[in-house]
């Protein structure tokens, strides 16, 4: 019992943050519906601004964390201006291709700039052990659920209440329908790639929390995959529960079987689901009337 | 012949607003494709104005080239001048050209399937500034088409044909364009449902004061709600006259409307007649 609470912990805080990098790849794919293979990169660079301006710069860890979202946002605004929108009107496969050339950049830049030996991260989260039903459970990976489950809430209702956020929802569903509307498509990607910035560096300094920090962490970007394809590549619930599903079974395929496979399991169960389910578990259906 | 049919710009216009101007368009696609060939028209303040013609006369090309929605079809105006109430629109991009006033109903619908029907009215007011505006502008929808009330929070593309054109008419309201343009508002649905529909369009022309340029397949149906009318034909208007003279057109009356004089034999000889004075007129 107590292996499997700590292994449940452990797993549903990595699948949190699987799920923080997701949904931001399944904003992108939604409004554009563009793959962007830069989203670990994305959470690799949010996890060295935040320790930049904690550990480097000293600001108090708030302060710090603020930041850096300001900064992600920043940055997402800045690739879909610079790198994205030149190539609007062009195939997505082009789209998709540059997304592989901005994560070896964005890799390099961090390369450059900190180094790639792994740095010790400003932890900001409290450390230490919860007495939880008489099982030590570390802290840290406790707040990083629900913090997880906060940005979801917000992304919820952005997507449900606010101007954009339906708009948003409207290119998704019909780009050029959208378009008569007078909805700017260059601005529906500007904000899709914000968002995701904003959602990858969350998820960058939570895992800089829970496992450290490392040029290495990027490599979070390809759990992304079977996590959307697991829950629908354009579904924001499915990148949560797909998150949640990912981190648990190699939590316990990890505890219980052994090591190493579990980095092979999700792969697996993902086949699974396809055979069943080729839209992902919870895939926009499409709708047919009778 | 009815005095002054037929004649592009050969008859006297009545003395009204020109709200829409489309002279000498050339419409392009693929650098390569000519579809428009120097057509121009104009629209009225405050009418509906009718634009028949077979398929693939350019009409949807027409309404896409004044809304600026040829962009994403790889389509550009390549020669001519647009302008609405005095501006040249035709450089403009979509976006800009529906805060103009302009809003067109895409053929075939296309609502935003997996928004409910409320939240697909929301977009079509994307483009307002007066956002204080929007409750009540909902309910007017809802006051033209009562059916879309009591589907206000189910996902658009549940919702019956019918009730999904409606739901396009009450999106392009949401804008409160002073020119709407329509693309086959008919399109695939029955008779009775049409009929409710291009009432309710004649409502929103006289009560909102909306112009509107009609497309439609449906020739007898468009000329029963507008004012004025014209035929294209390969890309360029053949004929230009008010609705009630095209509906007594004999040319329009055999070629749109599907009416012969009973008892009356056709012979070969009179479509190589109309053949011979539609090339003459292009």
């Amino acid at each position: 019992m107590e292996v499997f609470l700590q292994l449940t912990v452990s797993g549903l805080s990595n699948g949190m943050v699987y799920a923080l990098a997701a949904v931001g790849f399944v904003v992108i794919y939604k409004a554009s519906e563009v793959i962007n293979f830069a989203q670990g990169e994305l959470l690799l660079f949010g996890a060295y601004l935040s320790f930049a301006s904690i550990a480097q710069i000293g600001l108090p860890w708030g302060v710090g964390v603020a930041l850096t979202l300001v900064l992600a946002v920043a940055i997402g605004l800045a690739i879909e201006r610079l790198v994205l929108r030149p190539l609007i009107g062009e195939p997505v496969i082009s789209m998709i291709m540059v997304t592989i050339g901005l994560s070896g950049v964005l890799r390099a830049t961090v390369n450059a700039i900190w180094g790639p030996r792994p740095r010790t991260f400003p932890q900001f989260l409290p450390s230490g052990g919860v007495e939880i039903a008489g099982v030590v459970l570390g802290a840290d990976r406790l707040i990083v659920i629900p913090t997880a489950a906060v940005i979801f809430v917000l992304l919820g209702l952005f997507f449900r209440y606010t101007r954009d956020g339906i708009a948003m929802r409207a290119v998704a569903d019909d780009q050029q329908a959208a378009l008569s509307m007078g909805i700017s498509i260059p601005r529906i990607f500007a904000v899709a790639w914000a968002l995701a910035a904003v959602s990858a560096a969350v998820g960058g300094m939570m895992l800089g929390n829970i496992v450290g920090l490392s040029p290495n962490i990027s490599a979070i970007g390809l759990r992304v995959f079977p996590v959307v394809i697991l829950g629908g590549l354009d579904s924001i619930a499915g990148a949560v529960i797909g998150g949640a599903v990912i981190g648990l079974l190699e939590a316990y395929t990890g505890g219980y079987i052994g090591n190493g496979l579990n980095l092979v399991v999700p792969f697996i169960v993902l086949i699974l689901v396809l055979m069943v389910r080729p839209y992902g578990l919870f895939g926009k259906p499409i709708i047919e009337r009778v | 012949m009815a005095p002054g049919v037929g004649f592009p710009g050969g008859r006297r216009r009545p003395l009204r607003t020109r709200v829409l101007e489309l002279s000498n368009v050339e419409v392009l696609y693929d650098d390569v494709i000519l579809v428009l060939k120097g057509l121009s028209l104009t629209v009225a303040e405050g009418s509906i104005t009718a634009l028949l013609g077979p398929n693939g006369a350019g009409k949807t090309t027409t309404l896409k080239a004044i809304s600026g929605l040829l962009r994403p079809d790889d389509g550009e105006v390549a020669d001519g001048t647009i302008s609405f109430r005095g501006h040249d629109i035709h450089k403009l991009d979509a976006t800009a050209i529906v805060r103009q006033g302009i809003f067109q109903v895409m053929e075939g619908r296309r609502v935003f399937e997996h928004l409910t029907v409320e939240e697909n009215l929301l977009v079509g007011a994307y483009a307002r500034t007066d956002r204080a505006a929007i409750p009540d502008d909902t309910q007017k929808v809802y006051d033209y088409f009562p059916g879309l009330e009591t589907r206000a929070k189910q996902q658009a593309g549940y919702l019956s044909g019918g009730e999904q054109q409606m739901l396009a008419i009450g999106r392009a309201l949401m804008a409160r364009p002073s020119l709407m343009l329509l693309d086959e508002p008919s399109l695939g649905l029955a008779p009775r449902l049409v009929r409710t529909i291009f009432d309710v369009l004649v409502r929103i022309n006289s009560e909102e004061g909306t112009t509107m340029l009609v497309v439609e397949q449906n020739a007898r149906l468009a000329l029963s709600i507008a004012h004025h009318g014209y035929v294209m034909e390969r890309g360029r208007i053949v004929l230009d006259a008010t609705s009630k003279e095209l509906a007594a057109n004999e040319d329009v009356k055999e070629f749109y409307l599907g009416l012969t004089e009973v008892g009356h034999r056709r012979s070969y000889r009179d479509v190589k007649h109309y053949r011979r004075r539609k090339r003459w007129l292009s």
